[in-house]
C-alpha cells in the first residue's frame, strides 16, 4: 500500500486497560497500543485463560474493520454530522468491548504480560486530567465470553466502540478505509462490485456535507459521478444541481486530510510528496476552469 | 430498469437522512428509506435481505447520532428476528355459539363461543367490570372442566379497558374436542349450538402490474402508525416501474386524501369518493354511516392457506358504526414496534364486500401473538349496511384471497 497517510497528523486516544491508562496511537497508518511492550503475547496469554486486555482488544477490533465499509456508513460525515458517542454506550452492546469509568486518579504505566498475570481483578481507573477524551475500561470477561458472542453482535460491538474512540481516531479510521478501498478500487482485478453502492453512497454523502459547508446552505442536490483515478476531476451546476466527476480517492486525500475547503474554494484533488507541500486543484464559488493551491507546512 | 441501481438509490436516500438529521421528527412510524425499500423489493428491484442490510446499517447510523444510550439500536434489534420460514397452518376446530353470562362478585363475564380442537381450548369471553368500580381486579383466570372430568386452568388473553376486556381464556393442554358441555368456574356451558353455515373458496387476484399492486395492497394493509406512501412512490418512479404522469397515482393519492380522519382535514371535511376507483369508492360512500346492526355470528371458518398465510374466521360482531371480526392469523405477525425499519413479511389486507356491492376495510385491533400464530379482532369500516343479506370476508394476499361467505342473520 502507498503511504496514503502522508500528511495526516498522529492521533492519540486514552483507554482505561486494567488499573490503568493507555494510550493508542495513530501514525503513519497504524494504530499501537504504546503503554504495552509486547500486544503478540498478550493476545498469547489471553488465548491460555488470562484477563483481556482492552489496548489489545482495540488493536484486534480495528484490524477486523480498517477495510471494513460499514465504517464509512456510521462514521460522521464531518463537523455537522457529529456522532453521540458517550462513553457509556459502549458497555451495552456487549461484554467484550471496553466500558466507561467516572474520574478518578491512574496514572498511566506501562504494562508487561508478566504484569497482566498477576492481576486478579479489576478496579475503576481515570482519565488523566486534561486528556478531553472518554476513559473506556475493559469488562472483565474471559476468552470464553468473547467467543460465545455471536458474530454480527461482535461487529457491531467493535465498531461502537472504534467510532466512540476520542483524540480523532474515529477520523483515522475513516481514512484508513477510504484509503484502503481507493487502492483496491484502483486495481483492474480486485472487482469489488458488491461493496460499490456503499462506497460511493458514503462519499456522496460526505461530499454533500463538505458542498454544503462550503456553500452555506443546506439541501444541496448532487449528483456523484465516480471516476478512475487519474481522470480529471470536476464540479459542475446547473439549475441549482451540482455534478461532481471524482474519483473515489478524493475521500481520503482530501476529506479525510479536512481540504474539502481551502481558502473559500472547493478542493477536487490533492498531492504531495512528502506530506508537507502539498498542490491541491480546486474551483471558486463561480465553479470556473480548477486552479491549483499550492499550501506548504513548515519542517517540523 | 436497465440503469436503476436500487441499492444505491436507497443508500443515498441515508445519506441525506444522515445529513438532514431527519427522520428524527417522524415519530416511530417507518422511515422513508424503508417505505422506499418496500417498494423496490415489492417490484423485484432489489433483494428483501440486501434491503434489509443496508436498512440495518442507516438505522445503526442514525441511532448512533440521536440516541447516545443506544436505546432504539437495542429495541429494534428485538424486533429484526427472522419471520418463521414456514407457515403452521392452522387446524380445523369445531367452534360453539354459547352466549351466556355468569355473573361474578366484581365483574360480569359474557361467554360468546367455545373453540375446541385436538390442540387447544378457548372460551371467547367479554369481561366487564363493576361498572361502580371499573378498576377493580383484572382480566379473569379461570379452571376449565369438560365431560370426561378433566380441569384445566385457563388463561386470559385479550386487551381492553378497564371498562371491558375482550379475549380468550385459553388452557394450556385441550379438553376433549367432542365435550358435550364445559364447566367454567363450576358454571356449565351446554355445547348444543351450532356455528353459522359459511362457504370457504379461494379467489386468484387479477394479474396486475407489479408497481399498481403494491401501492393498492399498500393502501390496505393494516397500519400501527402513520405512514407515508410518498417515499414509495417516489423509488417506484425513480426505478421506471411507474411513470411520474401515471393515472394510478392520482387515484392512489385521492384513497390516502379521502381516507384521512377528519381532524387532519384543513377543511374540516374529507373530499367524497368521486374519482376513486372501487373497491375504495364503495368503501367511502359508507364512510362516517352509524346504522349498522347490532348482532353477532359464530362461523369458525379455516379456509386452506394461501400465500403463506393460514387465517381462521371464529365470530363476527356488528355495531352500530363498525363491525369486529375475531381471527387467528399464521404465522404470528404482530404489531409493528416502535421505530422499526424493517421491511419483513408483508400483512394480509382485510377486505370484506356485501351483496349490495359495498366494500368494507380491517384494520388490526386488540392483538396478540404466540410463536405459531396471532390473534385478536380485525376492526372494519364503515357500519355494516343494515339491507346486507350475506357477506363476505376477503382476507387477501399478495396474489390469491379467502373468501368466506355467509348470510347475515338480522336481515333475514
Amino acid at each position: 500500500m502507498s503511504a496514503w497517510w502522508l500528511g495526516l497528523p498522529a492521533a492519540q486516544a486514552t483507554v482505561a486497560c486494567g488499573d490503568h491508562v493507555h494510550r493508542l496511537r495513530w501514525e503513519a497508518g497504524a494504530l499501537a497500543a504504546i503503554d504495552h511492550e509486547d500486544p503478540e503475547a498478550e493476545r498469547a496469554l489471553a488465548a491460555l485463560g488470562g484477563d483481556r486486555c482492552t489496548c489489545v482488544e482495540v488493536l484486534d477490533a480495528w484490524e477486523r474493520h480498517h477495510h471494513d465499509p460499514r465504517v464509512l456508513v456510521l462514521a460522521s460525515r464531518g463537523p455537522a454530522d457529529p456522532i453521540a458517542a458517550q462513553a457509556d454506550w459502549i458497555a451495552r452492546l456487549g461484554p467484550v468491548m471496553p466500558r466507561p469509568v467516572p474520574p478518578a486518579a491512574a496514572p498511566p504505566g506501562r504494562v508487561t504480560p508478566r504484569q497482566l498475570l498477576r492481576r486478579t481483578g479489576r478496579r475503576r481507573a481515570a482519565a488523566p486530567a486534561g486528556t478531553g477524551h472518554a476513559p473506556i475500561v475493559s469488562a472483565a470477561v474471559t476468552p470464553l465470553a468473547a467467543t460465545a458472542i455471536p458474530m454480527g453482535t461482535r461487529a457491531e460491538n467493535d465498531l461502537v466502540a472504534l467510532l466512540g474512540l476520542g483524540g480523532g481516531l474515529q477520523d483515522r479510521l475513516v481514512a484508513t478505509v477510504a484509503a484502503g478501498w481507493a487502492e483496491r478500487l484502483g486495481q483492474a482485478d480486485a472487482a469489488p462490485d458488491g461493496a460499490l453502492p456503499a462506497l460511493h453512497a458514503s462519499m456522496q454523502g460526505r461530499l454533500s456535507g463538505a458542498l454544503e459547508s462550503w456553500l452555506g446552505r443546506a439541501g444541496v442536490e448532487l449528483e456523484l459521478d465516480l471516476i478512475e483515478a487519474g481522470h480529471a476531476p470536476a464540479l459542475t451546476e446547473s439549475d441549482g444541481a451540482f455534478r461532481a466527476e471524482l474519483p473515489f480517492a478524493w475521500l481520503a486525500q482530501v476529506w479525510s486530510r479536512g481540504l474539502a475547503s481551502v481558502m473559500g474554494r472547493f478542493c477536487l484533488a490533492a498531492k504531495t510528496d512528502d506530506g508537507r507541500a502539498w498542490t491541491l486543484t480546486t474551483v471558486g464559488p463561480d465553479l470556473g476552469p480548477p486552479a491549483p493551491v499550492r499550501i506548504e507546512l513548515p519542517a517540523s | 430498469m436497465p440503469d436503476f441501481e436500487a441499492e444505491l438509490y436507497l443508500r443515498l436516500m441515508g445519506e441525506r437522512t444522515l445529513l438532514a438529521r431527519g427522520d428524527q421528527t417522524r415519530g416511530a412510524g417507518r422511515p422513508a428509506i424503508a417505505e422506499a425499500a418496500m417498494a423496490l423489493i415489492a417490484i423485484g428491484a432489489i433483494e428483501s435481505d440486501c434491503a434489509e442490510s443496508l436498512l440495518d446499517e442507516y438505522r445503526f447510523a442514525a441511532t448512533l447520532r440521536q440516541d447516545p444510550q443506544l436505546r432504539r439500536y437495542g429495541v429494534l434489534g428485538a424486533t429484526l428476528r427472522p419471520d418463521p420460514s414456514e407457515t403452521k397452518a392452522l387446524k380445523p376446530r369445531r367452534v360453539v355459539p354459547c352466549a351466556h353470562t355468569i355473573e361474578q362478585s366484581k365483574a360480569r363475564l359474557h361467554v360468546r363461543y367455545v373453540s375446541l380442537s385436538e390442540e387447544a381450548t378457548a372460551v371467547a369471553v367479554t369481561w366487564y367490570p363493576d361498572a361502580s368500580n371499573p378498576r377493580s381486579g383484572g382480566p379473569p383466570q379461570a379452571s376449565l372442566t369438560d365431560d370426561r372430568g378433566t380441569t384445566e386452568a385457563a388463561r386470559f388473553e385479550g386487551g381492553g379497558s378497564t371498562y371491558g376486556m375482550h379475549g380468550r381464556l385459553t388452557t394450556a393442554r385441550p379438553l376433549a374436542p367432542d365435550t358435550s358441555w364445559i364447566e367454567l368456574d363450576g358454571t356449565r356451558l351446554e355445547l348444543t349450538a351450532h356455528a353459522s353455515s359459511f362457504e370457504v373458496t379461494s379467489e386468484r387476484l387479477p394479474e396486475q402490474d407489479p408497481a399498481h399492486r403494491y401501492l393498492w395492497q399498500r393502501l390496505a394493509e393494516p397500519k400501527d402508525f402513520e405512514e407515508d406512501v410518498e417515499p414509495a412512490i417516489a423509488a417506484l418512479v425513480a426505478a421506471g416501474a411507474v411513470s411520474g404522469d401515471d393515472p394510478l397515482l392520482a387515484e392512489v393519492r385521492a384513497v390516502l386524501e379521502a381516507m384521512r380522519p377528519v381532524a387532519n382535514h384543513p377543511s374540516g371535511s374529507p373530499p367524497g369518493p368521486n374519482g376513486v376507483p372501487e373497491p375504495w369508492q364503495s368503501l367511502l360512500a359508507r364512510s362516517g354511516s352509524d346504522d349498522g346492526p347490532s348482532g353477532a355470528i359464530v362461523l369458525g371458518a379455516v379456509p386452506p392457506a394461501f400465500d403463506d398465510f393460514s387465517v381462521a374466521v371464529l365470530e363476527l360482531e356488528s355495531g352500530p358504526s363498525r363491525f369486529t371480526v375475531d381471527v387467528e392469523v399464521a404465522p404470528a405477525v404482530g404489531r409493528r414496534m416502535p421505530y422499526d425499519w424493517g421491511v419483513g413479511r408483508r400483512q394480509l389486507a382485510w377486505w370484506a364486500r356485501d351483496d349490495r356491492g359495498s366494500h368494507y376495510l380491517g384494520h388490526r385491533g386488540n392483538w396478540s401473538y404466540s410463536s405459531d400464530f396471532g390473534h385478536g379482532l380485525i376492526d372494519f369500516r364503515p357500519a355494516l349496511d343494515p339491507q346486507a343479506a350475506r357477506l363476505e370476508l376477503m382476507p387477501t394476499g399478495q396474489t390469491t384471497r379467502a373468501v368466506i361467505s355467509f348470510s347475515l342473520p338480522w336481515t333475514a
